[in-house]
C-alpha cells in the first residue's frame, strides 16, 4: 500500500515546491494550508507522516499538534518545518519527532522524510510510551 | 584689636552640672569634675563644630575658673588668628569675630607657633604678650592668660585660650591639663566636622549621578544610597535604610530568576566583582519591570570585606529597543527564509533534472548560490541578535571534531578557486566534543572562508587539528594579506570589518568572527589569532574535549 504524507504549510509556493520535491519518493501526498485543514484531512485519511509548518493563520502548528494528540489515539509522527531561531526548541515544544530548518535542501527534505516515515508494516504507535520532544535534526 | 564680637544666644550649656560643684576645691574632686565634663562633651555630636567649641569654652571657664575662655584659629595664610568663640563666664554669653594680626602682634603670634603651651601668669609684664597691652589686655582688664595648642592633621590649627580678669594669676598644672584635654576635644571635633563636610560634599556628588548607587554592609543590609537609588527603592519597594533588600525579583538576560545569593550585591559582598551585567528587576509591589546594567564591587577595609557597592544604570529603553531590533530581525529572517527555501528548492529541482542547456544550468546554479548566501545572511543576523540578548540556544551533541574538519577539507579541496589546502589533522583518537554541531561547523566554515577570501588564489591554506589532554585545537593558517595591527584589537567586535574601504574589501557584514567568539565562549572554548600584515593570519579555536558521553 502506498505510504502517505500530509504537508501542512500556509505558503502556497512552498507547499507546491515540497510536493514537487517529494515526488520522487512515490508517496501519496496530501496538503493543507493550516492546522484546521490538516485536522480535517487527517480525519478523512490518516497519513503516515506529517510535515508541519509552525506559524500559520487560522490554526498554527502548536494548536494543531495539541488538537491532534487530544483527538487521535495513534497520531502520525510529526516533522516540524520551521524558520525559527531554534528549530530544535520548536520540535521539543510540540513533542515532534524531527525538525527541518528553513531554508532546506532537496536532499535534506528527502533524507528527513525517509528517516521518519514509519516502516510499511509497522503498527500504529502508542504515543503515551514515547518521550515528548525527542525531535531530532534532519538529515 | 578691641573685640568686635557680638553677643550670641547660648544654645546649650553644661554649666548647670559644673556650677553645682563649684565649691569643690580638693584636687581629686576637681579631677573628677573635669572627667565628668569631658564625658558630657563626648556625648555630643562632634561633627557640630560650633556647638562643640561653645561647649568647650563654657566647660573650660568653669573648670579653671577663668572669666574669659576662647578658641582662636590661624588664617590659611597664618598671618592672623581669628576668634571662633569667646565665652564670658560672668555674662554667660558668647562672642566671636575678633582678629589679632601678625602685623600688629608678631611676637605674640610667633610665640603661639613656637611654644607648646603659652602660660603667662602676669600678662602685662611678659614679653610675649606685651604687644596686646593697649588694644586687648588693658581694655578688657586681663591680667593673666594661657594658650594651649589645638592640633589638626599634624598642624597647629589654633589655640584654646583662658584669660583671667584682674591682676596676675598663677596657672596651675590642673589648669593646663584641663585646657589641653579640652583642646584635644576640639581637635576631635575638627576632624569629625571635616569628615562630615567631606561626606556631605561626596553625597552631593553621588546624588548628582543619575545611576542608582547603594552600599550594602557585610550583613547584607542597605546602609547608604544616592538620591536616585533612594527614590527608586522608595517608589518600588518597602525597603528602608538599614534593612535588607526585599520586594524585588531579579532575572538575567535568559529570563532566569536569580537566587538571592546570585544578586550582584551579594556576590560582591563575598568578594566577586560584577561588571556591567544586564539584569531585569521586577518590583513585587508595583509589578513594574525595569532593565538595569549592574556593576558591583567589594569594599575592602584592612584586608577584609567591609561592604559592597552596587551601581545600576537604567537601560530599560535601550533593552526595549534591542528587543524591538531582535524581533524585527527575527521576523525579517523568518519571512526571508520561506522565499529563500522556494528559490533554492526550485533551483535545485531544476538542476536535478536533465536536458538543461549549459547557460541555463549556469544561471540556475548562480540563483542557488545566491539563495545560500541569503540564507546564511539571515541566519547570521538572527544569531547576532540572539547573542546580544543572551538568548542563543545551543543544541549540543557528541561528535568527532576531526571528522567534521575532514569533511570541510574534502569540500574545500574540491573547490576550484585555486587554493592549495594542506591538512594538518593529526589525531590518533577521535576528537570528541560535546557541542552544537551546526554552529561549530559554521565557525570552521567561516574561518576557512575568511582564509580563502583574504589570500591569493594560488596560496596555501593549512587546516590543522591537535588533540590535547582536555581540549582540542583547530587552526586555520593562510598566507594572505593579514590584518593591520591597529585593526587587530577590534577583529572580534560585531559589525567590524578590518579591510573596509581598502582594495581588499570583499564585503560582508563583519559578524562572522564575532559570532565565532560568542559561540565558542558559550561552549567553554575560545578563539584567538596571530596576524602579520602582508604575510597572513592564523586563527585558532579551542573546544573542551568531551569527558564522557553526557
Amino acid at each position: 500500500m502506498t505510504q502517505s504524507i500530509l504537508v501542512v504549510e500556509d505558503d502556497a509556493d512552498l507547499r507546491a515546491l515540497v510536493v514537487m520535491m517529494l515526488s520522487p519518493l512515490g508517496l501519496d501526498i496530501k496538503t493543507a494550508a493550516n492546522g484546521a485543514e490538516a485536522l480535517t484531512s487527517i480525519r478523512g485519511s490518516h497519513p503516515d507522516l506529517v510535515l508541519l509548518d509552525m506559524k500559520m493563520p487560522v490554526m498554527d502548528g502548536w494548536r494543531f499538534a495539541e488538537a491532534l494528540r487530544e483527538t487521535d489515539a495513534a497520531p502520525p509522527p510529526i516533522v516540524v518545518m520551521t524558520a525559527a531561531e531554534s528549530p530544535a526548541q520548536r520540535a521539543t515544544e510540540i513533542g515532534a519527532d524531527g525538525w527541518l530548518a528553513k531554508p532546506f535542501d532537496v536532499e535534506d527534505l528527502l533524507r528527513c522524510v525517509r528517516r521518519h516515515m514509519p516502516a510499511e508494516d509497522s503498527t500504529p504507535r502508542d504515543v503515551s510510551a514515547l518521550p515528548r520532544g525527542s525531535g531530532s535534526r534532519c538529515p | 584689636m578691641q573685640p568686635q564680637g557680638h553677643p550670641r544666644r547660648r544654645r546649650r550649656s553644661n554649666l548647670g552640672s559644673f556650677e553645682a560643684n563649684s565649691a569643690l576645691d580638693a584636687p581629686l574632686q576637681r579631677a573628677e569634675e573635669r572627667e565628668r565634663a569631658l564625658l558630657a562633651l563626648l556625648q555630643a555630636d562632634p561633627s557640630d563644630r560650633r556647638a562643640a567649641i561653645e561647649s568647650v569654652t563654657e566647660a573650660l571657664a568653669v573648670l579653671v575658673r577663668a572669666e574669659r575662655t576662647s578658641v582662636w584659629r590661624f588664617t590659611p595664610e597664618r598671618d592672623a588668628i581669628v576668634c571662633e568663640n569667646t565665652f564670658l563666664l560672668e555674662e554667660l554669653r558668647h562672642l566671636s569675630g575678633q582678629t589679632i594680626r601678625a602685623a600688629d602682634c608678631p611676637r605674640y603670634l610667633a610665640a603661639l607657633e613656637r611654644t607648646l603651651v603659652l602660660r603667662v601668669d602676669d600678662a602685662l609684664n611678659h614679653s610675649d604678650t606685651e604687644e596686646l597691652h593697649a588694644e586687648y589686655l588693658v581694655p578688657l582688664g586681663i591680667g593673666a592668660m594661657m594658650d594651649v595648642p589645638i592640633w589638626n592633621s599634624g598642624r597647629l590649627w589654633g589655640v584654646l585660650c583662658c584669660e583671667h580678669v584682674g591682676g596676675p594669676r598663677t596657672w596651675t598644672r590642673h589648669d593646663e591639663e584641663t585646657a589641653c584635654k579640652l583642646a584635644s576635644h576640639i581637635a576631635l571635633s575638627l576632624q569629625a566636622s571635616e569628615r562630615a563636610a567631606a561626606e556631605a560634599r561626596w553625597q552631593v556628588v553621588i546624588d548628582a549621578i543619575p545611576e542608582l548607587v547603594a552600599e550594602i554592609d557585610a550583613d547584607g543590609r542597605w546602609i547608604k544610597a544616592n538620591a536616585a537609588a533612594k527614590r527608586a527603592l522608595a517608589e518600588e519597594t518597602d525597603m528602608v535604610v538599614g534593612g535588607r533588600f526585599t520586594g524585588l525579583e531579579l532575572k538575567d538576560l535568559a529570563g532566569r530568576v536569580l537566587d538571592a545569593s546570585e544578586w550582584p550585591g551579594e556576590r560582591a559582598r563575598h568578594g566577586a566583582s560584577v561588571r556591567s551585567e544586564l539584569i531585569e528587576m521586577r518590583s513585587l509591589r508595583t509589578e513594574r519591570r525595569r532593565w538595569f546594567r549592574v556593576s558591583a564591587a567589594p569594599v575592602i577595609v584592612g584586608g577584609a570585606i567591609a561592604s559592597a557597592v552596587v551601581t545600576c544604570a537604567d537601560v530599560t529603553d535601550e533593552v526595549h529597543l534591542e528587543h524591538l531590533k531582535r524581533d524585527l530581525l527575527a521576523a525579517l529572517a523568518h519571512e526571508l527564509r520561506t522565499p529563500t527555501t522556494i528559490v533554492k528548492g526550485h533551483a535545485q529541482h531544476l538542476l536535478r533534472g536533465e536536458g538543461l542547456a549549459a547557460d541555463v544550468a549556469s544561471a540556475v546554479s548562480t540563483v542557488e548560490r545566491a539563495a545560500d548566501r541569503l540564507a546564511r545572511l539571515t541566519g547570521d543576523l538572527v544569531d547576532v541578535s540572539a547573542i546580544t540578548l543572551g538568548r542563543i540556544i545551543l543544541s549540543c551533541e557528541l561528535f568527532d571534531l576531526g571528522a567534521l574538519l575532514a569533511s570541510h577539507l574534502a569540500r574545500a579541496s574540491e573547490s576550484k578557486d585555486g587554493h592549495r589546502f594542506i591538512s594538518g589533522v593529526i589525531a590518533s583518537a577521535p576528537a570528541l566534543v560535546y557541542a552544537d554541531r551546526l554552529r561549530t561547523d559554521q565557525v570552521i566554515a567561516r574561518l576557512i572562508d575568511n582564509a580563502k577570501r583574504f589570500s591569493p588564489p594560488d596560496s596555501p591554506i593549512e587546516v590543522a587539528l591537535a588533540v590535547k589532554p582536555d581540549h582540542v585545537l583547530v587552526s586555520v593558517r593562510d598566507e594572505g594579506i593579514g590584518i593591520p595591527s591597529d585593526k587587530q584589537p577590534h577583529v572580534f567586535e560585531a559589525f567590524f570589518r578590518a579591510h573596509v574601504g581598502t582594495p581588499y574589501d570583499v564585503g560582508g557584514l563583519g559578524i562572522g568572527l564575532f559570532l565565532a567568539r560568542e559561540v565558542l565562549a558559550r561552549h567553554g572554548g575560545a578563539i584567538w589569532f596571530e596576524s602579520v600584515e602582508g604575510r597572513g593570519s592564523t586563527f585558532t579555536l579551542r573546544l573542551p574535549l568531551a569527558r564522557a558521553a553526557p
